[in-house]
């Protein structure tokens, strides 16, 4: 794979060059700050942007464009990453060497056709399709309720502290979601083309030179912003609260806890607490607490740790029956104490040191992912995979019971199935 | 070896049928970092009725057998799980229990000769002891209820209770809570034995790794093992009814936006003329083209809003019958439904449409091969389905006729109509 960066006025272009995938994968990626209102007016300005434009009024045509394209595929996504809300606007489509040159050119202008020129009257999105748009952001906010695991996390966060950034869903705010307007929209997408911050990444088997000068003739962006990243939330210091429930009609109980991670260093949010999670909860059925609720005790069928590395916690999600509680609690406890005082064997830390290398090799073998490798490389400043693998064969078991110490439990939360 | 090359696309599997039946596919690729191994047996959750040789009764078994049997696999000797032995190579180790078959999948990128081996010897090598499968039974117990409070899952397997008869597709590949109170170490066994000869298996390895030290690792550990002779395997087939046996349910659960499944039962013997694999391709080329997201149909419906996002369409061709299902998110149930009846008693492809659903399946079918976990799907699927690799496929997509497509969608009719429908809870 050959990784190169073409400097542009307004935004960088990042090439890699592999002949590993048979199709070509772009992503153009905005960065902004994560805010409740930023996330509400990301949420529905992509669907807004991704459902037509001003070339391709109408979903339809649109679609069609894309299916002639031989299957093109454009899709987006926001994420929040910590502190900055990551929006992707996703391009893949067939290495043209199967189909002919002119689809490089025509699906990379259709990319930022759908990006630049949106189906806009008169300073405004077209009203017909804001409204339905708005209406299905509701109700998928609405629907959130519906997968038990998400929703529970979610409240949990919420319960810890109401306004924090933590707690906010990827579909945004419904307070702020009643009062955007079709003028407010596109008076925020604006903003947001002129604000934010924006590169492009390429993945395919493509002469670079070309596919840059093809950018350049499309990617139109009137400036470029010199703000300062802020990926990391400060630490999540709270008081720890009292255990909280509420009632539901499932029939099982979903248990959730948060701990708050304090003063890491660098290095043990990079790798030391990654093998911790790993360790205690998310590594695989072997983890200590997968086999004390389920293996030994037959609790459950899933129970997982969350390490939210940018947020500065770790979650933790089960399901079970409401009587079970009791034991499940003193299980995980018992789990954590045993991180606390270094019972956890030689086999145990090499084991989650291989899995965490061969996490990283997977990579290798996902555009998707190695976009995401080299954006966290310049956000985050990530080493490369081989200096990262070294830092995690350097990891002790010193190391990971002096992190314990740091690793607070702040919240027990459940939704309680009585069904 | 015998060498498999999929034309249009430059790729090759290679194939090897062992002394003891077991069947082996190899998709080697250099470009990747990672190898991605399934250990298959054709035995699904529909096969709980089956004779063996010369055996004039039926055994009958209850409904989740084969998942529980997946589950039970994992015990190893002592106490041990196989999880134990790969957490220490480093890999990622699952399985999964269909309709059809069951599957034992390792993802890695380093010690490929261990993970194959061990992959081979813990599928091979059961532990049925009462104490691992009553523990096994309260994790299956959770996991059938966290199916049970998901709207999705409630729909799905709703749907396929209410328009089946005497298919087997009716009942819940987990079992229900009552059905694997019955199940014991000694059915799991009875199992195992019938079913997991390497006679009735099959390996499909994709990634990175040579395929000549692949297949000497299996034809050394193959060797070096005992099999019981080869089993004939009946399994009792019910002729299944082209009635569906309850048209309509609803239910009330937690949901944001109500969600609607209807399927439509179609008489087999009238696409007697067209192969299975055609077959396929033409409803699945009607149902893009008419419901999908090119289609005027979704764009009315959304325009209309009527629907919010998508209509999810979708066919299966089975034994007995073939089936078209349409699931979306609705408040607006029966002017949907109408919409749906409409448009397949009206259908008609004109020849743009084909030709734009050919290139979609060409581009389909390369994209494929990005991805090693996708390569082994599909040979999964064309062995379980056909029995064997389609190596031309660009071949069947190129010979797709509007006269023909036109004739498949001519004979769709929605006599036999199933719904099932969640709505919200009311207060």
């Amino acid at each position: 794979m050959k990784y190169d960066c073409y400097e542009n006025d307004t935004f960088n272009l990042y090439t890699i060059e592999t002949n590993k995938f048979k199709s070509v994968h772009v992503e153009v990626v905005f960065r902004t700050p994560a805010t409740k209102e930023n996330m509400t007016y990301l949420a529905i300005l992509v669907d807004q942007l991704l459902e037509n434009s001003k070339k391709y009024p109408t979903r339809k045509l649109f679609a069609r464009k894309l299916a002639d394209l031989y299957n093109a595929n454009i899709y987006a996504s926001n994420t929040r990453v910590g502190g900055m809300i990551i929006s992707n606007f996703i391009l893949d489509f067939l290495d043209p060497k199967y189909t002919s040159k002119e689809m490089l050119d025509e699906s990379i202008e259709l990319l930022f056709d759908v990006i630049l020129n949106p189906n806009v009257d008169v300073g405004e999105f077209e009203e017909k399709t804001f409204e339905r748009l708005k209406d299905n952001l509701k109700k998928e906010i609405e629907s959130l309720k519906e997968d038990p695991k998400q929703s529970s996390i979610l409240e949990a966060l919420g319960r810890v502290s109401k306004d924090d950034i933590r707690s906010l869903n990827s579909c945004g705010d419904m307070d702020v979601l009643q009062g955007i307007t079709p003028k407010k929209l596109y008076s925020f997408y604006q903003n947001f083309l002129e604000n934010s911050m924006k590169d492009v990444y390429i993945i395919g088997n493509l002469d670079m030179k070309q596919v840059d000068k093809a950018v350049r003739r499309y990617a139109k962006f009137k400036s470029i912003s010199h703000k300062k990243d802020k990926v990391y939330l400060e630490d999540l210091k709270v008081k720890s609260l009292k255990d909280a429930a509420r009632e539901s009609e499932l029939s099982q109980t979903n248990l959730v806890q948060v701990y708050s991670l304090i003063d890491l260093t660098q290095k043990e949010l990079d790798y030391v607490m990654p093998l911790f999670n790993m360790i205690v909860g998310s590594g695989s059925l072997e983890s200590k607490i997968y086999k004390a609720l389920r293996g030994e005790n037959s609790l459950c069928y899933n129970v997982t740790t969350f390490y939210q590395k940018y947020d500065k916690t770790l979650l933790l999600h089960t399901a079970i029956d409401d009587s079970s509680t009791k034991l499940a609690l003193k299980l995980i406890k018992g789990c954590f104490n045993d991180m606390t005082k270094g019972n956890i064997s030689d086999e145990e830390l090499e084991s989650v040191k291989n899995m965490m290398i061969s996490s990283l090799y997977l990579i290798l073998d996902s555009p998707n992912r190695l976009v995401d490798m080299y954006l966290f490389k310049n956000i985050a400043r990530l080493p490369d995979i081989e200096a990262r693998i070294d830092a995690i064969r350097e990891v002790k078991k010193s190391d990971l019971v002096n992190l314990a110490k740091k690793i607070k439990l702040t919240l027990t939360y459940r939704v309680r199935g009585n069904r | 070896m015998k060498k498999i090359t999929y034309k249009g696309a430059d790729e090759t599997v290679y194939y090897e049928k062992l002394p003891n039946g077991l069947e082996v596919f190899l998709y080697p690729q250099e470009k990747a970092k990672n190898f991605y191994l399934t250990f298959n047996v054709k035995f699904g959750s529909m096969d709980t009725e089956f004779k063996c040789d010369k055996e004039t009764k039926f055994t009958t078994v209850p409904d989740g057998t084969a998942h529980f049997l997946e589950h039970q696999m994992f015990q190893e000797e002592d106490g041990h799980t196989a999880f134990e032995y790969y957490a220490t190579l480093g890999s990622s180790i699952n399985a999964f229990t269909t309709y059809g078959y069951t599957s034992y999948e390792v993802i890695g990128s380093d010690r490929f000769k261990e993970n194959l081996e061990l992959l081979l010897d813990y599928v091979q090598n059961p532990v049925f002891k009462a104490g691992s499968v009553n523990r096994e039974r309260g994790i299956i117990k959770e996991e059938i209820k966290m199916y049970d409070n998901t709207p999705m899952s409630v729909l799905n397997f709703g749907l396929e209770y209410n328009l089946n008869n005497t298919d087997k597709h009716k009942y819940l590949i987990s079992g229900t809570e009552d059905d694997i109170k019955e199940i014991t170490a000694d059915t799991l066994e009875k199992c195992y034995d019938v079913f997991y000869h390497p006679s009735n298996m099959f390996l499909v390895l994709t990634g990175k790794f040579s395929p000549l030290e692949a297949l000497g690792i299996i034809k050394t550990n193959q060797a070096n093992k005992e099999f019981a002779s080869k089993k004939k395997v009946t399994r009792k087939k019910t002729k299944e009814p082209i009635e569906v046996e309850k048209s309509y349910e609803e239910r009330q659960m937690d949901v944001g936006v109500p969600k609607l499944k209807v399927a439509y039962k179609l008489d087999k013997s009238k696409f007697k003329n067209i192969d299975d694999l055609k077959l396929r391709i033409y409803l699945d080329a009607i149902l893009q083209v008419r419901f999908g997201t090119t289609s005027d149909l979704l764009e009315k419906m959304i325009e209309e809003k009527l629907v919010p996002w998508e209509l999810y369409p979708a066919r299966e061709v089975r034994d007995d019958y073939v089936l078209l299902t349409f699931e979306v998110e609705t408040e607006y149930k029966e002017e949907v439904l109408d919409l749906i009846r409409s448009e397949l008693k009206n259908i008609k492809i004109s020849k743009e449409e084909l030709e734009r659903v050919k290139k979609m399946n060409i581009a389909s079918f390369l994209l494929h091969f990005n991805d090693i976990l996708e390569v082994a799907q599909d040979i999964q699927d064309d062995i379980v389905t056909n029995g064997k690799i389609e190596e031309d496929i660009m071949k069947v997509y190129e010979s797709l006729e509007l006269k023909e497509i036109n004739q498949v969608a001519s004979l769709i009719d929605i006599g036999n109509e199933s719904i099932f429908y969640i709505d919200r809870l009311t207060v």
